[in-house]
């Protein structure tokens, strides 16, 4: 985990920050780990991403285009990744934040590169199985740049007005339990630079 | 109201023929240019913005002579001899669609009466700006509908066909398309 992350996030009062803010967050338990991977981490990830093969993505929720699962990729720095994902150590980690009990090993994982005009509408991400939802971000957009993690208030199971809003910021992590108040979204991408991150859930 | 040329017995016997076959039915410049002219000017009125945003965001017109026009025996009598039978037109909407406007697939959208007929009043339209009106196939490519001012567009009732309108990007503006859609029993 030290070749992968920043120092910073093991120490145990950043923990136990991040625990509290887990607790705390709103509308739904969430939280947000500012420089989690290491510079060179989040490189060799982006140099990683020029080789896979991004599928374009189309229906009526969303657009946008995506790898395969990452545990097939065949480029070093996201195998790596993977096998970091994966480890027994991620997981106690996450465990220890967030209290959900989850299975080291058991993830999907994939790239999402979204460019103009991509979006992802308004889910609450649940499926059998699914218990943490992640996002790793690889690279900045400003505010005016759209690409914004939405996070929408659940009014008696049904999505209501948006209360949180995370931007991508290269080398943050945003961890949050999936559940029938888990309403989210990716706002539409409003400028030319595209935004790649890795997400996927922890089973 | 409506062009002669879908009046004539033979244009009806060809749409009749078609909709039997595919379950579809696309015409455009369906109404005469007059009416299209009169209809538009009340399709922009003012509407309300509703938003169910696990379902849909647009806004929704209240227009009288619009409802009119798309329930009346006009064009109820033209869609029943297309269709085989006696017709009936019912919960004819009016909604006003913009940037971040759209709908998703939902049961009480695509199973509702025996058909839906959607009709578009908009100017010029880019397909790059998204809002297309796309019906999805379980079993076959999806249909897609462009966005054309005074299109109808007719399509059967099926639990694996399902309507619904894509997401309108940042790059449409302030453009806006309406879309009147009724059911049909």
């Amino acid at each position: 985990m030290r070749e992968t992350v920043n120092d910073v996030v093991l120490s145990g009062d950043y923990v136990a920050d991040k625990m509290k803010e887990f607790g705390k967050g709103k509308p739904f338990s969430h939280v947000v780990f500012d420089g989690f991977l290491q510079k060179k981490v989040v490189e060799g990830l982006l140099t990683g991403f020029e080789k896979e093969f991004f599928e374009q993505k189309r229906a009526d929720l969303f657009q946008f285009s995506q790898t395969s699962d990452l545990h097939g990729s065949k480029q070093k720095a996201l195998k790596a990744f993977v096998h970091f994902l994966d480890s027994p150590e991620f997981a106690e980690y996450l465990i220890r934040i967030t209290g959900v009990k989850m299975k080291a090993g058991a993830s999907d994982v994939f790239g999402s590169r979204y460019s103009s005009t991509d979006y992802l509408l308004c889910h609450d991400d649940q499926l059998e199985g699914r218990k943490l939802a992640f996002i790793f971000y690889l690279n900045t957009l400003r505010e005016t740049q759209g690409g914004a993690l939405a996070f929408r208030a659940d009014m008696k199971g049904v999505p209501g007005k948006i209360v949180k809003r995370i931007h991508p910021k290269a080398g943050r992590l945003v961890v949050f339990p999936v559940s029938s108040q888990s309403w989210h979204e990716v706002e539409e991408i409003v400028s030319e630079v595209n935004r790649y991150a890795i997400g996927g859930w922890l089973h | 109201m409506l062009q002669e040329t879908y009046l004539l017995l033979d244009t009806k016997e060809q749409l009749r023929l078609a909709w039997q076959s595919e379950g579809y039915v696309q015409v455009d410049h369906l109404l005469s240019v007059e009416d299209y002219i009169r209809l538009a000017k009340c399709a922009w009125g003012k509407g309300k913005q509703v938003e169910r945003p696990a379902r849909y965001s647009y806004g929704l017109v209240s227009s009288v002579p619009l409802v009119s026009a798309f329930s009346g025996s006009v064009l109820s009598g033209w869609l029943g001899s297309i269709m085989g039978g006696k017709v009936r037109i019912k919960d004819v909407s009016i909604r006003h669609f913009g940037h971040g406007d759209y709908t998703l697939l939902h049961d009480a959208v695509y199973t509702a009466g025996v058909a839906q007929f959607f009709f578009i009043f908009s100017g010029m339209w880019d397909p790059a700006w998204g809002g297309g009106l796309t019906v999805h196939r379980d079993k076959a490519s999806p249909l897609q509908v462009g966005l054309k001012g005074n299109r109808f567009f007719l399509v059967r009732s099926r639990d694996e066909w399902k309507p619904f309108v894509q997401y309108i990007n940042h790059l449409a503006g302030k453009e806006t398309f309406v879309l009147v859609q009724g059911t049909i029993s």
